[in-house]
């Protein structure tokens, strides 16, 4: 199978703390891979790395074929990267913003315009889309980024724990939604959660992580039914005993 | 109970450093700005009273005016008097040119009549500016108030009481003038010129203040605003250019900044305009060959003036966006950004009391370049004389600049290297806290 996204010894340091401590995955195209782990684990460094943002210490990363460092620019081409706790801008309304998006990512109106049609869709927030964001509750904020994320159908979508804060139905339906996109529009989707719970019904693959370092890989069942547990969860417990 | 309250309100504002660094900044650049201002008054006082070279032209050559000036060359403030007896002015300027006069002192035809009749006697005084200084202009003024002594004296000897005190106080009728030697033009009035070119000198800081603080403070917020909100990071994920965020950024705060301003820089030409009308028509009617002809500052001056402001705010906001990118939240943001305000405007009060025509070639250039002076720069040259004849040049300066300042950032917009940078800041904060507690 095809990789998306290839990390290989991926070192990160802030200083002289080692935030990530030379971590490996893959992730093959059009599947949902979860990097699952406590606050503090290295999650969201991870994902600078991969989106460009961060440099890494030492190690590779590719994606789409294309290195972070060397390429950054066509990295960015074929990914869209949702920041935990993104917020928005306070007096643009929803459908300014998808708007803006969707003409940052094509130079093409026809392409723009449906995009704008998806993300609108994706937002599910009906006639509240042309009111200002800051009007939003802390769930049609997140939507609304999740939507923008996945509008402009990215080859690879990076989602910084899309469902953290919110509460059950949002998070329901945050994760419907990525689910029907995914088998919609095949794309790649590499997303992080500390819930342990969630990404089991969510994930086709996960990542365990803790303190910089991956406990163990695989795909959900099997390393449910490796390890003799009921879930990811007592998993966790058991790795970090 | 209240105090408790109070104790945790006192404890958790002074362990915030972007309360108090505020604070003690501004206790550092005030002390600056004292020691800018005293030491361009100090050059500006020591010009004054310095002796004043006097070219007298004596039309009148009666026996009065020979007494009077022979009493006036004795007093310790006139360091050299000399007389001529020359009507043509261009004549005059020429001689007090060369002889480095300060001051050109006409005692008109009927001088010795009108006092011997108890009437008040005419005199014109002109003050040779070459300079912008200040008080250059108050010379004219300790020359009258001299003469009205020597000659109040001598009626009050040859009148005794008989005469009205008035004409003992102010024996003379003053018509005063300007020679601005930088543009070869006289104008009308001194101490009124005087106010109006320390108006100009007043106003341009302000004015620059006023936009300075609008342009910085929004183009910082907003860009803090995006680091707060970890949209900074959507943006940095987007298929673009750095200088291209950039570029959004500053071009986005500047339009608005723009039509804001656009009424300040409106009312500072109208301003500009009304100063220069009223120092060419209020020239009083006399017998000499004067006539001023042109507009005190001209047009292109005034376009000069008006792109300045315009450029040195689009600086303004450029600045504001590489304080905002640095800054991880908007409070921070406006800790940098007031102190970089006063920095900016330091200069100006530096031009506003130095003789500008007088700064050596580099200064001089570097203060035309920057953005940030040059507006003042401009300003306060194009009343004396002209602005500088690279000005077109001098505002391309201005211009690059902004660009520079911006292609730098973006080179620092690295979500590592912001990250360096914000955890630098709070890793003082942390020390400073231990000390605190
Ligand atoms: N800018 C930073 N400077 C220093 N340390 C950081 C910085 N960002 C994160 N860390 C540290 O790196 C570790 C991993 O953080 P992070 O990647 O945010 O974890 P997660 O997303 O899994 O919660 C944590 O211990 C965190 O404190
Ligand atoms: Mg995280």
């Amino acid at each position: 199978m095809q990789a998306s996204v290839e990390v290989k010894d991926l070192v990160k340091s802030y200083g002289s703390f080692l935030a990530v401590k030379g971590i490996s995955f893959n992730v093959f195209d059009g599947e949902i891979y979860g990097l699952v782990g406590p606050n503090g684990a290295g999650k969201t460094t991870t994902f600078r790395v991969i989106a460009t943002l961060l440099m890494p210490t030492s190690g590779s990363v590719k994606v789409c074929g294309y290195d972070v460092v060397r390429e950054a620019n066509k990295v960015r081409k074929c990914i869209s990267y949702l920041p935990e706790e993104a917020g928005v801008y306070r007096n643009i309304t929803g459908y300014e913003f998808l708007k803006l998006i969707a003409k940052t990512y094509f130079k093409s109106s026809k392409d723009a315009e449906e995009a704008l049609e998806l993300g609108i869709k994706l937002s599910g927030l009906n006639e509240r889309l042309y009111d200002k964001m800051k009007s939003y509750s802390r769930g049609m904020k997140r939507r609304i980024q999740v939507a923008r994320t996945l509008m402009v159908r990215p080859r690879v979508a990076i989602l910084d724990e899309p469902t953290a804060g919110l509460d059950v139905s949002y998070s329901y339906s945050i994760r419907e939604l990525i689910k029907d996109f995914v088998k919609q529009y095949g794309i790649t989707v590499l997303l992080s959660s500390h819930n342990m719970h969630e990404v089991e019904g969510l994930c086709n693959r996960v990542a365990l992580i803790s303190s910089g370092q991956i406990l163990v890989e695989g795909y959900v069942s099997e390393l449910i039914k490796e390890h003799g547990v009921r879930n990811l969860e007592e998993l966790f417990i058991k790795l970090v005993r | 109970m209240l105090r408790e309250l109070i104790l945790k309100e006192v404890k958790d504002l002074i362990r915030d450093p972007r309360i108090w660094i505020p604070f003690i900044i501004s206790a550092l650049i005030l002390p600056l700005v004292g020691l800018v201002v005293s030491t361009g008054i100090k050059e500006g006082v020591a010009e004054v009273s310095a002796p004043i070279n006097l070219l007298v032209s004596d039309l009148d050559n009666g026996f009065l005016t020979k007494y009077v000036l022979d009493n006036l060359s004795k007093l310790e403030l006139i360091n050299n008097l000399t007389i001529a007896h020359v009507k043509d002015l261009a004549h005059l300027k020429a001689i007090a040119l060369e002889g480095g006069f300060d001051v050109i002192l006409i005692i008109n035809e009927g001088f010795t009549k009108s006092l011997l009749s108890g009437l008040k006697a005419n005199i014109t005084l002109i003050d040779v500016v070459k300079t912008v200084g200040m008080m250059s202009a108050l010379k004219s003024s300790i020359v009258t108030s001299l003469l009205n002594d020597v000659v109040g004296d001598i009626m009050l000897r040859y009148y005794g009481l008989n005469i009205s005190s008035s004409i003992i106080k102010w024996p003379t009728n003053a018509i005063i003038m300007t020679y601005l030697v930088p543009r070869n033009q006289l104008v009308a009035g001194s101490s009124s010129l005087l106010t109006q070119l320390g108006m100009t000198s007043f106003i341009m800081p302000l004015v620059l203040m006023i936009i300075t603080i609008s342009v910085l403070q929004m183009a910082a917020t907003s860009t803090a605003v995006e680091n707060e909100e970890r949209t900074l990071e959507v943006l940095l994920t987007l298929p673009m250019s750095r200088f291209d965020i950039l570029m959004s950024k500053l071009l986005g705060s500047f339009t608005v900044a723009l039509v804001g301003s656009s009424f300040n820089v409106f009312g500072f030409v109208i301003y500009f305009y009304i100063f220069s009308a009223t120092l060419t028509t209020s020239v009083p009617a006399s017998t000499l060959d004067f006539a001023p002809n042109i507009y005190l500052i001209d047009p292109t001056s005034i376009m000069y003036l008006t792109v300045s402001v315009v450029l040195a705010s689009l600086a303004m906001a450029s600045l504001g966006v590489t304080i905002g990118v640095l800054s991880n939240d908007v409070r921070i943001a406006s800790t940098i950004s007031g102190p970089i305000v006063m920095l900016v405007i330091l200069p100006s009060y530096y031009i506003m009391f130095v003789d500008t025509l007088k700064i050596g070639a580099p200064l001089r250039y570097l203060l035309y370049a920057l953005p940030f002076t040059q507006p003042m720069m401009i300003a306060k040259e194009s009343v004396i004389s002209r602005p500088d004849a690279l000005t077109p040049m001098w505002l391309a300066t201005s211009l690059l600049f902004s660009i520079m300042l911006l292609l730098l950032t973006s080179k620092m917009l690295t979500l590592d290297k912001l990250l360096r940078v914000q955890r630098a800041l709070s890793s003082i904060r942390r020390r400073k806290e231990t000390l605190m507690t």
